[in-house]
């Protein structure tokens, strides 16, 4: 049983592969009815996990201002109790289920940049990555894109770490751009928001799924302002 | 729109000194969102921001929602004017009326950052409503950006779409710099940020050059 609180996806894992091998383990099954003699741990883990997905459900099915305790517990098959027992509030618990799929893109991110020593092809292949991750499970990609913005100062300050900390790889850019030192120091804040705004329209219009369809125009978009027109969209489409 | 020469960061903003109930419970909603985000707004805060009774504000608004969305449709109303009236000052076609309407926003976020949490930021964290309204500010803003198309060979090979995206990040990167307090510094970006919005258009050295260009 992997450990790691962002175990990495693996290609069959289902959406809820949450801190252990999906494959090999039914974490998120409810447990034997009555007396049934599983240590206290690992009960606790079952029903965290059943909670933290119910809330990505939730989320995603009725949005988080709309979404209650009752939507997470009823999802999650655990007891009002239980929730307490875990998290003090709803925004508690959306937090841990943010912080679990944001483990997962910058694992799927980080895997993808190492996949190549080219800097515009590591780029193309950590969006197309991110973007088959997203479509997926298009509830993942509502809960980075939409849902992280309307649960609050916390969960508005977990999106600003993260695009803080996907900047450093677009940094790279710098290096290969004729006007590198000429770029402003927020232009991969700018670039990162642009690309999660174009993310969020298609999920609020439904088309989560088609989301990799997007990938040559976001590598694109992503490369333009380090490599110019020309030479972003040839890289972009090779990609 | 008349515009005091310099807004004091603590003052009603902009265009709304003064006014009647209705204007004070606007002002209120810009100070009190700016200041404690929309999520932690309170009507009472806002209501007693503005010096009204919550009586008052139920007369004015049906509640938070209804009084943000007024408050934001009137900041981008403004913007709007803003930057026609920048334009119509001096018609160059583009890229010169980018880098005018760049100059023209950045200079009223100057004169009241709490515009740029606003309309950048907080209009995202406010609900569907205000992100379709968001949505529908950045549709317009995205035509001045379009007639870029016709200025490149590749101009129709250009996916649909990149005006909205690189605008939606031009607006989070002023949003940001508005609440990290370089406010004060905003008109210093105007060539960073003209540049970010010219070069899918044109090689980069030459949207550089345009983009500096005073």
């Amino acid at each position: 049983m992997a450990t790691s609180a962002y175990s990495p996806r693996s290609s069959n894992a289902g959406p809820f592969a949450l801190d252990v091998d999906y494959s090999s383990a039914p974490i998120l099954a409810r447990l034997p009815r009555g007396r049934h003699g599983l240590p206290q741990e690992f009960v606790d883990r079952n029903h965290r996990n059943r909670l933290l997905a119910g809330a990505i459900e939730s989320a995603a099915e009725r949005g988080y201002p709309a979404m209650t305790i009752t939507d997470i517990t009823t999802h999650a098959a655990v007891s009002r109790g239980a929730f307490y027992r875990h998290f003090a509030d709803k925004e508690e618990c959306f937090l841990a289920a943010y912080d679990i799929a944001v483990g997962w893109l910058i694992e799927t991110v980080g895997c993808a940049l190492e996949s190549s020593e080219n800097w515009p092809q590591a780029l193309a292949t950590a969006v197309t990555a991110t973007l088959d991750l997203f479509a997926a499970d298009s509830r993942l990609a509502r809960l980075c894109t939409v849902e992280v913005f309307l649960a609050g100062a916390a969960a508005v300050a977990r999106h600003e770490a993260l695009v803080e900390h996907l900047s450093a790889p677009l940094c790279g850019g710098r290096a290969e751009s004729p006007l590198g030192a000429e770029l402003a120091p927020q232009l991969e804040q700018a670039l990162l928001g642009g690309a999660i705004s174009l993310i969020a329209r298609y999920v609020n219009a439904g088309r989560g799924e088609h989301l990799p369809e997007l990938a040559p125009v976001l590598t694109e978009l992503l490369l333009v302002p380090y490599l110019g027109a020309a030479a972003a969209q040839q890289l972009a489409r090779v990609a | 729109v008349t515009l005091p020469a310099a807004a004091v960061h603590a003052a009603p903003p902009v265009g709304l000194v003064g006014g009647d109930r209705r204007a004070r419970l606007l002002g209120a909603t810009v100070a009190t969102v700016a200041e404690r985000g929309y999520a932690s707004a309170t009507v009472v805060q806002i209501a007693a921001a503005a010096g009204v009774s919550a009586a008052d504000f139920d007369r004015c608004f049906a509640g938070k929602e209804e009084c943000f969305l007024a408050a934001y449709d009137l900041a981008v109303e403004w913007l709007e004017e803003w930057i026609r009236a920048a334009l119509a000052a001096q018609r160059e076609g583009w890229p010169g009326d980018v880098r005018r309407a760049v100059q023209a926003t950045l200079d009223l976020l100057a004169l009241d950052p709490r515009l740029a949490c606003l309309c950048g930021a907080e209009v995202l964290f406010a609900g569907p409503r205000a992100l379709e309204r968001h949505r529908a500010t950045v549709a317009r803003l995205a035509a001045l950006l379009r007639s870029g198309r016709d200025h490149c060979d590749w101009g129709g090979e250009l996916p649909a779409g990149l005006e909205e995206t690189i605008l939606s990040g031009a607006i989070w990167w002023l949003a940001r710099s508005a609440r990290n307090g370089d406010a004060e510094r905003l008109g210093e970006i105007a060539p960073d940020l003209t540049y970010f919005l010219l070069v899918p258009y044109l090689d980069a050295a030459e949207a550089r050059r345009l983009a500096d260009r005073r």
